[in-house]
């Protein structure tokens, strides 16, 4: 379905995407695009797109070229970053136009105007001119224009942005129902955490490179091989640091006020070893954080490696 | 899998033209209209005040207005108003992203909002001409007249929609254009005063602008160039343009920082 | 955990350090001046403006002194302009138009682009009091266009100075009718070009404005002057107006428009352009 074969992407003297390859398979499911600002994410999106032409290498959808393709762009989505609207339009008739453009028309182009806001909870405000609209409500008719032709693959730069908790838990709802209805999403962010709760796999991107690629279970096999950090507070915080370097997997090991700070490799076997000598009182624990446990750990140790 | 069908090249026109309909209702749209159609009202409400007051009204008047007023102002004006309207504006708002992510003609776009601008303008051109008629032109010179404005309006249009295509700073090369270069060349030797637009404008409407005495050292006996090839020239010049406009879009690779990738 | 008292270097007094307006002005300067396209466009075309103009003067010279051309004497009077017009034409319709772009192109941005970027709010949040905003502003789109007319003034006359001394095709006092009209002029662009800056969004849509402006009001004195049949009108035009400054300091014997008219339009526009970008650029109008 989507193919890159060492796809890169120049403007003038920056590389904004190294040669990347990678192949997404036929089917629904939600991709992550992650990556800090600058990483490439929006240089991929556009060579996904179709906005722009690869510099080198190939980019394949469903099985063609999607720059200035008309018969591969009728089955691509784009919510693009930005709060930009046409001025002087309003909702509907901006839609009413997109979906023109996209080959639909009479009664199954307003259907379809009809069902892409249901979709997004716009049935009612889609009349009020964009200046008259919060920023939440141009981002759901953002939305709503990528949905109108019933996309196969549905391509979003940073859809979160400016979206109070209620719209993002809305929006993940609605990509996920479309992921479970066969489309396939490719959603970039460089919040982790929002990605982490929406996706089955990502691509980890970094300074116009592809880090890494996999589900976020696979990512995160990825921590076992760097120290984790983990913050243990006790009031023995000298008999947790004794307990400690007995243990294999201790990397590093340095004191706080009533804390002890330890780097571990395989959390997964280091983890369950320190439940029971807290569960059998041999350790006095008082509070553990995982200072770096989630997808940010991997984050940082993958960049921190390619820095 | 999703199976609509290819807008063709006339549903994209039709698309954008309607689309952008409201536009030409808002300030911009307002003041184009103004632009031709407020000096004729003026000469008209002044030469009403001197009929009133049994004053004489100057032979012609309607000369001085199509040519010192429409021709030499009002028109390059609209044509610097409306341009910068067109896809110029989706691609400064950096709105055009979304619409070259769609399966429609891309080189069509151009010539759809251009379309748009140029059919409310030109209307207002009409309008403005015929106010000509209350001051003392003819029916004939009436229908010459506006087209001579109008297929000017065409061609001006069409070529600084082109120039702010293909530079940064289209706006300022063609207001260079426009009120340098045709109001100095037009008074050139020979076939040299074909590439201006006030030309063709004056080989239309059948009558000249007396105005050349700033340039007397330079002023050369003008040419003509008959009713209908000056026509066609106009048409042929606007319709190339919008397909230049078409092309430089279609080729240009657009992302969404409005920038362009080395492809 | 302590909490340290704040380590701020003392507050500067009000009088420590350059005045805003010399800041401001100096930083507006240094902005147009870093503008490389305009630069190179507008130089070429004031420096072959120049050039020709000095071309035509030693023409001149020539014909009026050399043997060799005394065959051309009576034809070259004939074309080339004599006496008060050809002083009043170091600063002509050719040069003012180019200069009128150039004003649109380079300094229309001034008040725009700080409206455009919301500057204006962080510029008043320091001790920059309105006046010295707008005459920062003012200073900066008065020198410009002085700083282009001087050689004209200057560089032609210094040039007959040098050939034939106060006898040259130049008078040897054209700098003091030169100068004035250029002072003049230079207000009047300034004032035009900060009003329509002040009511732009954007320095491109000053450049529309600018234009729209000069030109506007150059079609409505066209309509005033056919119907009524009087060219005074044309005084409702900036235009037209800083054509006839150097006319009439010269005292040429038919000048574009009569001293009344002049005086009266110019003052009418610097007075309302300058009242709109004192208004428009206030604090009220500054909001985050």
């Amino acid at each position: 379905m989507i193919r890159l074969e060492r796809a890169s992407l120049r403007y003038g003297d920056i590389l904004g995407l190294s040669p990347t390859s990678f192949e997404l398979p036929d089917g629904g499911g939600i991709t992550g695009l992650l990556g800090p600002n600058g990483a490439g994410k929006s240089s991929l999106i556009q060579l996904l797109s179709g906005l722009l032409p690869p510099s080198g290498g190939e980019v394949g959808i469903f099985g063609e070229s999607p720059f200035r393709n008309p018969a591969v762009l009728t089955r691509i989505g784009l919510v693009p970053e930005g709060d930009r609207f046409p001025v002087g339009l309003n909702g509907t008739r901006w839609l009413r136009m997109m979906g023109e453009l996209s080959g639909l028309t009479g009664s199954a182009l307003d259907e379809s105007i009809q069902r892409a806001l249901v979709a997004v909870g716009m049935e009612t405000r889609a009349q009020l001119g964009f200046s008259s609209m919060s920023k939440g409500m141009r981002q759901r008719i953002r939305m709503a224009q990528a949905l109108l032709h019933d996309p196969d693959l549905l391509i979003l730069d940073e859809p979160f942005n400016g979206l109070d908790p209620e719209a993002r838990l809305n929006l993940m709802e609605l990509m996920r129902n479309l992921a479970l209805g066969g489309k396939r999403i490719i959603v970039s962010s460089h919040i982790l955490g929002e990605v982490a709760q929406l996706t089955d796999r990502i691509l980890l991107l970094f300074r116009g490179r592809l880090l890494a690629e996999g589900s976020v279970a696979e990512i995160r096999e990825l921590l076992d091989r760097h120290p984790v950090e983990l913050r243990i507070a006790s009031e023995a915080a000298r008999q947790v640091a004794r307990w400690a370097v007995e243990q294999d997997e201790l990397v590093a090991l340095r004191m706080e006020d009533g804390a002890a700070v330890l780097a571990v490799r395989n959390p997964r076997d280091f983890l369950p070893r320190l439940q029971d000598a807290v569960v059998t009182g041999q350790l006095p624990l008082r509070a553990l954080d995982p200072l770096d446990l989630n997808l940010d750990a991997v984050f940082q140790y993958l960049t921190k490696d390619h820095a | 899998m999703s199976t609509h069908a290819i807008p063709t090249p006339f549903q994209t026109l039709s698309a954008v033209a309607r689309g952008y309909l409201p536009r030409v209702m808002q300030a911009r749209g307002w003041v184009l209209a103004a632009l031709p159609v407020l000096p004729i009202g003026l000469f008209l409400a002044l030469t009403t005040i001197l009929k009133v007051q049994g004053e004489r009204i100057p032979p012609a008047l309607y000369l001085s207005a199509f040519h010192v007023v429409l021709a030499k102002f009002m028109l390059p004006i609209m044509a610097l108003v409306a341009a910068p309207a067109g896809i110029r504006e989706d691609i400064e708002q950096r709105t055009i992203p979304l619409m070259l992510a769609r399966p429609s003609t891309i080189w069509m776009l151009p010539f759809g909002k251009g379309v748009l601008w140029f059919g409310w303008g030109a209307l207002w051109l009409v309008v403005a001409c015929a106010g000509l008629l209350a001051l003392g032109s003819s029916p004939e010179a009436f229908f010459y007249q506006a087209a001579a404005l109008v297929l000017t309006y065409w061609a001006v249009l069409a070529f600084m929609s082109l120039l702010g295509l293909v530079f940064k700073r289209g706006t300022l090369w063609g207001a260079l254009y426009l009120f340098i270069w045709d109001p100095l060349v037009r008074i050139f030797p020979g076939n040299l005063q074909r590439i201006t637009f006030v030309h063709y404008l004056e080989s239309i409407a059948g009558t000249r602008s007396t105005e050349v005495a700033a340039s007397q050292l330079l002023a050369q006996e003008q040419i003509s160039t008959p009713v209908g090839l000056a026509i066609l020239v106009l048409i042929v010049f606007g319709l190339g343009c919008w397909a230049l406009c078409g092309w430089k879009l279609q080729a240009t690779p657009l992302g969404l920082a409005g920038s362009e990738s080395e492809g | 955990m302590p909490i340290y008292a704040p380590s701020l270097p003392p507050r500067p007094e009000l009088t420590d350090g350059s005045h805003p307006i010399t800041v401001l002005t100096r930083f507006d300067l240094m902005r147009v001046i870093k503008r490389k396209v305009g630069f190179f466009i507008f130089g070429f075309i004031f420096l072959t403006i120049l050039l020709i103009e000095l071309i035509v003067l030693w023409g001149k010279y020539l014909i009026n002194t050399s043997a060799g051309f005394k065959g051309f004497k009576d034809m070259a009077n004939t074309i080339l302009t004599q006496g008060a017009d050809y002083q009043a034409g170091l600063i002509d319709w050719w040069l003012l138009v180019p200069l009128w772009f150039m004003m649109a192109f380079m300094v229309g941005g001034l008040i725009s682009r700080d409206s455009l970027y919301r500057i204006r709010p962080l510029i008043y949040a320091h001790p920059v009091r309105p006046q010295d905003y707008i005459s920062s502003k003012g200073l900066t789109a008065f020198l410009i266009p002085m700083v282009v007319m001087l050689p004209f003034a200057l560089v032609p006359w210094g040039l007959s100075v040098a050939m034939a001394g106060a006898s040259g095709p130049i008078w040897a006092t054209a700098p003091l009718y030169l100068l004035p009209a250029a002072m003049v002029i230079a207000l009047l662009m300034a004032a035009v070009t900060l009003g329509a800056s002040a009511m732009a969004s954007s320095p491109r849509a000053s450049f529309g404005w600018v234009l729209g402006i000069v030109l506007g009001t150059s079609a409505l004195g066209g309509v005033f002057t056919a119907t009524l049949s009087n060219k005074q009108w044309m005084a409702m035009s900036p235009y037209f107006l800083v054509q006839a400054w150097p006319q009439l300091i010269c005292r040429v014997s038919d000048p574009l428009l009569k001293w009344l008219p002049t005086l009266a339009g110019t003052l009418g526009h610097i007075a309302l352009w300058t009242w709109i970008a004192v208004v428009r650029t206030k604090p009220s109008e500054a909001v985050l």
